[in-house]
């Protein structure tokens, strides 16, 4: 979580992500973050996310990002 | 128990959209007569005045009605036909009228006068490109008649208060009697001959329904009806010709193709009677069909000559102006 | 035929009557005949491309069903250090059957929409290097709704070549989610996982459902009549003479393009959408108050959103998800700079959704301009952004505040009505000659001395425009907020209900652009 919060400033400096309902809703993320973010997360956590992982559900909030690294780590 | 409660919603539904419906139909009914013009002067907003101008000739005075589209009323002249016979006419043709608006406008014509011989110009048959289109517009006729709202729904850019609710007062006249008078003259690129075929081009079947509900209508008032085609080089072939003679066979009916009149008196000059090329006569060419036709209504239909007659003196005075403006002479036109 | 036809409503009354009075189960049946009569009596033999394209894509999901079934029971029987190879060979069929008929689907429409455009500029290209063209121009129909189709008909093989959801193996279904009649003129653009069991169940009468879809055609209709129709009269009057009007001429007019377009769009979306509710069924929405953006990025979040969505899910996403994509982002990073890391992949990915973008509303070099132009504004705006915010703290100025969002607001509004002004020029050229003669020639005289009214819209069309808008904005303003209209007016006591439908009928009616002495504006987007 802690490394996923770090990465999130980095690619978005200046942004509080923690505790916002609707990171896309609220534009906090837009389209080009999510796929900066994306690359970074495969690199970081070592796993694949495919374009059908990349819905709002999953970008909503910080902690539906935590469950999707985990979910995909476990596969 | 369950069921019944439904039941008894499902009916109070039914009634609400039942009542909506009604309370929606009497609205229409209110706007429409609101946005309706109140004159028949063209400055009123009513369409095609001249048309209309039946209304403003005393009550039952008029014997001869021509309906039709442009064709009609540019290639049909009731004050030569006065002149020469003392024949009383009005057109009430109007620009793409559809067999569905003739249907309305003769009825309008009806409530105010009582003609003997109606004239239709079967070039209407044809009007628009397809039979779901006709059968759309003379629907729409019907529906502007019923509800001339939604005809009239531009009116509120012109309408005035006091007009909204005012009396309807229908009399404008004008003296050429629903003609479009034209001195204009264009010639048509080459002269317009029918060629000969057997082939025959059914009158449409929408046409056919309409034609009967106003072939009834002439029957129950006694009136004759006499189908005639006014020369038009872009619409007119032998095809159709052959169609038309066969559904006026069918009906008992004359029917006057003036593409096939070839008297010299008579016959169309392609280069001096057309206004614009061949798609409508001008005034020049209208005299001619209308002596023929006088010959024609003279020998096969028992109307009146009303010349002298006190009653219809102002004929006289309107014909005077009839004259001035033919004998200006023709108007060449370029394009 | 277009949704404000006579015919239109006769069919939406017929389809309706026939799928209530059915059972249950068979309805779907009503909806997939009266679309394909509808589609044929709007396109004739046509009606091949879509039932081609139904095909392929049925066949391609079943088969891509297939492969993921073989694999899954041959999973268990394979050791696990070949597993890794097995895996890649079902990737390599996988993709090679999707890629097949993606392109297949993509190839019929570039085929018919943009053959005479690319022959054109073939032979432009072989004339610049003196050898005779040689690339015939064809003489091509577009089929109904084909751009719409097709893209819905990508994102189904798609989705399931990625396994967002197993396929169907009813060919009903499929036909179905690409004709339905309300959508297939102008879309919106459909997803096969948010509409098609929607479509294939049959869902009970609804006494709401349909009043509550009436109401939605009314306000279509009243959009479309009442503004689109009316504005179109003077637009269609400058666009078509352009070389005779400047300065405020111009203007008006480009304002009552983004007006008419606005309203013939939405209004449109509106009587889709209407008609779908009657029937149960609700489709995705396409517009979301598109003039209050601040950026024009969001601006494009709302204005024909599944279009938006579609570029960025199969386009956007794609590109920059890619693995290669991801290499080459990752060196850029390590080689150059975390911020051109991030930056150029973005910019490369984007430039193929504006391209795309652009293309697909029409085939000629001035729609690829227009949507290069929205790129380059949304390229600008990233690249200036920290800048951007590096001046505005040393100038103390609060970005959060209404003055600054207010800016915000016009400066979008001002971007897309350019946008609009080149979407409807009749070329590049004229466009440019449009937006150069809006300032040399400006002033108030033509509204001072009356003559801007004479070009289409008196000075009481003017005010039916003005009020009409101002309605639109309450109405948008008033959803922002998060109500609903139509929930709001169904609270209220009987009376004022009905009065409230009973206007909209009227005006509708009344001041609706239609009829002798009109000009209908015809339904833009139908003809992409």
């Amino acid at each position: 979580m802690e490394e996923l919060l770090e990465i999130m400033h980095e690619v978005k400096p200046g942004v509080t992500f923690e505790g916002d309902s609707d990171l896309i809703g609220h534009g906090l993320l837009d389209s080009i973050a999510i796929v900066t973010l994306v690359g970074e997360l495969c690199d970081a956590f070592d796993i694949e996310i495919s374009p059908v992982d990349v819905v709002p559900e999953n970008f909503k909030t910080v902690e539906a990002i935590y469950a999707l690294i985990t979910r995909l780590q476990e596969d | 128990m369950e069921e019944k409660k439904n039941r008894k919603i499902t009916i109070i539904r039914l009634i609400k959209v039942i009542v909506f419906l009604a309370g929606f139909v009497g609205l229409s009914v209110i706007v429409s007569y609101m946005l309706t013009p109140k004159s028949s002067h063209p400055e009123s907003g009513i369409s095609y005045p001249s048309a209309r101008g039946f209304y403003g000739e005393p009550e039952n005075t008029i014997d001869i009605v021509v309906l039709g589209n442009s064709c009609a009323y540019s290639g049909f002249s009731p004050m030569e036909l006065w002149n020469k016979f003392g024949f009383v006419s009005y057109v009430a043709s109007e620009g793409n009228q559809n067999l569905g608006e003739s249907i309305c406008i003769f009825d309008e014509v009806l409530k105010h006068q009582k003609p003997k011989l109606l004239i239709i110009d079967v070039d209407c048959f044809w009007q628009t490109k397809n039979e779901i289109s006709r059968i759309e517009y003379s629907l729409k006729a019907y529906l502007y008649r019923w509800f001339p709202m939604f005809k009239y729904h531009d009116r509120w850019k012109t309408t005035t208060m006091e007009e909204l609710f005012a009396d309807k007062q229908y009399n404008y006249r004008t003296t050429t009697k629903g003609q479009f008078l034209s001195r204009d003259t264009k010639a048509a690129e080459k002269a317009f001959v029918m060629e000969k075929t057997d082939e025959v081009e059914e009158v449409p079947k929408s046409s056919v329904v309409f034609m009967n509900i106003l072939l009834k209508k002439c029957e129950e008032n006694g009136i004759e009806v006499l189908l005639i085609d006014i020369p038009a080089n872009h619409s007119w072939n032998y095809a159709k010709h052959n169609g038309v003679e066969e559904f006026a066979k069918e009906n008992g009916l004359h029917f006057i193709d003036f593409s096939l009149v070839t008297d010299e008196k008579y016959a169309i000059n392609w280069e001096k009677d057309t206004r614009d090329g061949g798609r409508h006569l001008n005034s020049y060419g209208a005299r001619k069909v209308t002596r023929y036709l006088g010959e024609f209504i003279k020998e096969n239909y028992p109307i009146e000559d009303k010349r002298g007659d006190e009653a219809y003196s102002q004929w006289d005075e309107d014909y005077k102006e009839y004259k001035a403006f033919m004998k200006k002479g023709r108007k060449n036109v370029k394009k | 035929m277009g949704y404000t036809s006579f015919a239109y409503l006769g069919l939406l009354a017929a389809s309706f009557f026939f799928y209530m009075i059915l059972p249950l189960k068979h309805r779907w049946k009503v909806l997939l005949l009266f679309s394909y009569a509808f589609y044929f009596l709007n396109s004739g033999k046509y009606i091949v491309f879509i039932l081609l394209s139904t095909v392929s894509i049925y066949l391609t999901g079943l088969m891509l069903n297939k492969i993921d079934d073989g694999f899954a029971v041959a999973k268990k029987g394979i050791p696990k250090e070949n597993k890794k190879e097995y895996k890649a060979v079902i990737a390599w069929q996988k993709k090679f059957v999707c890629v097949l008929a993606v392109l297949f689907n993509l190839g019929i429409l570039v085929f018919l929409k943009y053959f005479n455009f690319l022959g054109g500029s073939v032979n432009g290209l072989l004339k610049l290097l003196h050898l005779s063209p040689s690339v015939p121009v064809l003489n091509l129909m577009l089929p109904l709704g084909i751009s719409f189709y097709t893209m819905s008909a990508i994102s189904y093989v798609v989705d399931v070549y990625r396994g967002k959801y197993r396929a169907t193996d009813q060919l009903g279904k499929v036909a179905l989610f690409l004709v339905f009649f309300p959508h297939i003129v102008e879309g919106p653009i459909g997803r096969f996982d948010l509409l098609a069991d929607q479509l294939y169940e049959g869902h009970k009468f609804n006494y709401n459902n349909m009043m509550l879809g009436l109401q939605l055609i009314f306000w279509g209709l009243f959009k479309k009549f009442v503004l689109a129709d009316r504005a179109n009269m003077l637009v269609t009057t400058v666009f078509k003479n352009y070389m005779e009007y400047d300065g405020i001429y111009v203007v008006v007019a480009m304002l009552l393009y983004t007006l008419l377009l606005y309203a013939e769009f939405s209004g449109c979306m509106d009587i889709v959408m209407g008609s779908a509710q009657m029937f149960g069924i609700t489709m995705s929405k396409n517009f979301e108050r598109p003039f209050i953006s601040k950026t024009v990025s969001e601006f494009w979040r709302r204005w024909h959103m599944t279009l938006g969505s579609w570029f960025r899910d199969y386009v956007f996403y794609s590109v920059s998800l890619s693995k290669t994509f991801m290499k080459f982002s990752k060196k850029i990073k390590e080689k150059l700079s975390p911020f051109l890391g991030s930056m150029i992949p973005a910019a490369v990915a984007m430039f193929a959704v504006w391209f795309s973008t652009g293309i697909w509303h029409g085939a000629s070099w001035k729609y690829v301009a227009y949507g290069l132009y929205y790129y380059v504004i949304m390229l600008i705006g990233m690249l200036i952004e920290p800048a951007t915010v590096k001046v505005c703290e040393k100038i103390h100025l609060n970005r959060k505040s209404v003055g600054y969002r207010l800016f915000q607001l016009v400066r979008t509004f001002i971007l897309v009505n350019i946008g609009m002004l080149m979407f409807r020029a009749d070329t590049f050229s004229s466009f440019m000659h449009m937006l150069g003669s809006m300032f040399t020639g400006f002033s108030f005289a033509p509204v001072a001395d009356g003559s801007i009214f004479e070009i289409g819209c008196d000075i009481k069309d003017f005010a039916v425009l003005i009020i009409g808008a101002l309605i639109l904005l309450a109405v948008g303003l008033y959803e922002e907020k998060g109500h609903s209209v139509r929930e709001t007016v169904a609270r209220q006591n009987i009376v004022v209900r009905w009065i409230c439908y009973y206007a909209l009928i009227f005006i509708v009616l009344i001041f609706g652009a239609y009829g002798r002495g009109y000009q209908a504006a015809g339904f833009i987007y139908a003809q992409f």
